[in-house]
């Protein structure tokens, strides 16, 4: 027995969108990797985007110690 | 380390593991005799599991000598040599089997294609890094070198059960990896009693995979599951560090081995949940914060596995009800034993054996090592909110590593693979379910302490589950090969990136070691300047490189008391007390305890108490006290 989209009788693996999400899921996981290993080949200065994804990173996964 | 010792380090944990191979052969067949044969087949996780029951034994060995006073050389390698002959006779015997089982893993390899070979290639070379590390000298400001390497010398030294000053309380935490140490430290491996952890790293390794094969993943996700296990930092960061974080991951895991595997092999009901409750005493003994997890994940297993039988054509509440009850017994009977010489050592040394089940704040120690809180509520509620990815991204503080990116990244891969007809009678669900409990179980109960090595070896078992839904795409889904791609070149990059990082970081260990130099010199040059017999107190949270009976005579709680009296403040004449008290020395660091070393040395003595130099470096200071020469007419 397997997952069934039981509208159109496919599989959700066979649907391309879930394909997509699986491999933009993992795309996103190893750029957060990526990002937390502070960016390893950036041209310097980096460019904005990345500064401002690498800030927001550390906004989100930083946090002081309780003193 | 020379070579010379890094091949004694080795050959000497070579022949300790052994003894623990010994010590649970014995085990088992003590426990086969009493509740009934086993029909278990030889393999590499259950040799594993064997060393994991054995090193549980010996450690309850070495706390025995410890309370009477008996852990001494000759009693030590007496019952090594023992078990460690019973180790070889089993080997010699099952010679043919354990070849053969190491022979179809070597072929199993080598039929592989080229990139699975990489990965597998990648993984060892993971594996021999962290074997490197082992015989790397200790980090000086690493809690190893405060206390989980500090009282193994102590005990080694004093063969006796000691409170380690200046952690008193904390010496309320279940003792197993520092026992372990403490038995190496005393055959001469002092450093290199970290490399015992390696074993400890493999096993781990070894149950995560004998689990994932259980729940039915295969070849490919075997592979990656060692490389899941080796590529989080919460986990290989703790190999040959010095901590005793890896030794509870290895028994959390064998307690779940144990409870799937057992199913499969014919034992009596009595055997398989006594020593599950064995195997779970153990875990909870060698990491305490699993106490709050690995019960009710144990309870909840038994009863869903109870519950699972209703489909069953003879099913019966009432039997059902008996059976869970019978279990529990079973398993709390095995869980009494180890814990029974867990309260034997706090009644040792604190006169109170449930001193972990109370006193757990604040305690007549005054202090609150076991019930730490490391982080604002207000920080706290925003890491829950970031969970899942708060275990694999970030820095936290006191974290330690986190887990592999992965295990996130491949766990949606599930959704791909078929549903079990029966979900309540698949391991992969059972273990899963298992593993998120836990994480729920400590957000809910200790939010304050965020470090996925407090609950490490619940965080491992969600690795089946996520190489199941590698597994299931790479095998049987032929027409996916670009997400089949994906995967496979993410792995590889990230292997070789983390292979990269981890090589980095083990070559710094051995180089770029100015400031560990520096510190071991100085305590060299105390240790030759310190008369025998004479006291040094302290004021330093790392005391791992003093001489052995220079850590036995270091200030006790009592002492703590008259010397800084009551009054925080009251500095006047204090070392006057110091020296009353018998102390001739007094160390500072002045990074760390500047404003106590700031007070001592502007205090002001009636009695005229001078404080002279000795040696100094740029963070520790030896002063040695004299007191001031009488005036004569």
């Amino acid at each position: 027995m397997v997952i069934i989209d039981s509208s159109k009788n496919k599989r959700l693996i066979d649907r391309i969108s879930v394909r997509l999400l699986l491999i933009a899921w993992i795309f996103f996981c190893f750029f957060l990797q990526w990002i937390d290993y502070n960016m390893p080949g950036l041209p310097k200065p980096p460019p904005y985007v990345l500064v401002v994804a690498n800030n927001l990173f550390k906004d989100i996964f930083t946090v002081p110690y309780k003193f | 380390m020379t070579i010379y010792l890094a091949i004694k380090t080795v050959f000497l944990c070579f022949f300790y593991s052994l003894s623990c191979l010994g010590a649970g052969i014995v085990s088992f067949f003590v426990i086969e005799s009493l509740f009934g044969k086993a029909n278990r087949t030889l393999s590499i996780p259950q040799l594993t599991l064997t060393f994991l029951l054995g090193s549980s034994v010996l450690a309850v060995f070495w706390s025995i000598l410890l309370s009477f006073s008996l852990f001494n050389l000759l009693t030590v390698i007496t019952i090594l040599i023992t078990f460690t002959a019973v180790g070889i006779l089993f080997i010699q015997h099952n010679r043919q089997a354990i070849t053969l089982s190491i022979d179809v893993i070597y072929k199993l390899c080598i039929k592989e294609t080229t990139v699975w070979k990489a990965i597998i290639f990648f993984n060892l070379t993971l594996i021999l890094l962290t074997a490197i590390v082992c015989l790397s000298p200790l980090e000086p400001y690493n809690d190893a070198a405060a206390f989980y390497m500090v009282l193994p010398k102590l005990l080694a030294s004093t063969n006796q059960y000691m409170l380690l000053s200046g952690y008193e309380s904390f010496m309320k935490i279940g003792l197993y990896g520092e026992l372990h140490f403490g038995a190496l430290m005393l055959l001469g491996c002092e450093v290199g009693a970290k490399f015992y952890s390696w074993f400890f790293g493999l096993s781990t390794a070894i149950m995560i995979v004998a689990i994932s094969g259980l729940a039915g993943v295969g070849r490919k996700g075997q592979i990656l599951s060692v490389t899941m296990v080796y590529a989080s930092t919460a986990f290989l960061f703790h190999i040959g560090d010095g901590k005793t974080d890896i030794f509870g991951a290895a028994l959390g895991c064998a307690t779940f081995y144990w409870i799937m595997k057992a199913e499969e092999e014919i034992l009596s009901l009595k055997a398989k949940y006594f020593v599950l409750g064995v195997f779970t005493a153990f875990a909870m003994i060698a990491k305490i914060s699993y106490a709050l997890i690995i019960l009710p994940s144990v309870f909840l297993f038994i009863t869903i596995e109870q519950y699972s039988e209703k489909e069953d054509k003879n099913y019966n509440f009432e039997h059902a009800i008996g059976q869970v009850s019978k279990k529990s017994i079973w398993l709390l009977l095995g869980i009494a034993i180890p814990l029974f010489f867990h309260l034997h050592k706090n009644f040792v040394l604190f006169g109170e054996p449930f001193t972990p089940f109370f006193n757990f704040g604040e305690n007549i120690y005054g202090d609150t090592w076991t019930n730490q809180t490391w982080i604002t509520s207000k920080n706290i509620h925003k890491i829950i909110l970031t969970y899942p990815f708060a275990l694999v991204f970030g820095n936290y503080p006191f974290q330690i590593g986190t887990m592999s990116v992965l295990i996130l990244a491949f766990v949606p891969l599930l959704v791909t693979a078929p549903l079990p007809n029966k979900i309540l009678k698949n391991k992969l669900f059972l273990i899963s379910l298992i593993a998120i409990m836990g994480i729920f179980i400590w957000i809910i109960i200790r939010p304050g302490i965020f470090a996925p090595r407090y609950i490490l070896y619940t965080l491992l078992l969600l690795i089946p589950a996520s190489v199941a839904g590698v597994e299931h795409v790479l095998n049987n889904e032929p027409n996916q090969k670009f997400l089949s791609a994906v995967i496979i070149v993410f792995c590889l990059i990230h292997l070789v990136y983390f292979n990269r990082i981890y090589f980095h970081k083990v070559k710094k260990r051995f180089t770029d070691n100015e400031i560990r130099i520096s510190i071991e010199r100085f305590f060299d040059h105390l240790n030759n300047v310190i008369p025998d017999g004479q006291r040094v107190l302290t004021l330093n949270y790392y005391n791992y490189y003093f001489r052995p009976d220079i850590l036995e005579n270091l200030v006790k709680y009592s002492e703590k008391d008259y010397i800084f009296t009551s009054r925080k403040q009251e500095y006047d004449n204090i070392r006057t007390r110091i020296y009353e008290k018998g102390f001739q020395f007094i160390l500072l660091n002045t990074m760390t305890h500047k404003q106590h070393a700031d007070n001592i040395i502007s205090s002001k003595e009636s009695t005229g108490m001078k404080l002279i130099k000795i040696i100094q470096n740029n963070e520790y200071v030896l002063y040695e006290l004299k007191p001031a020469l009488r005036k004569t007419m």
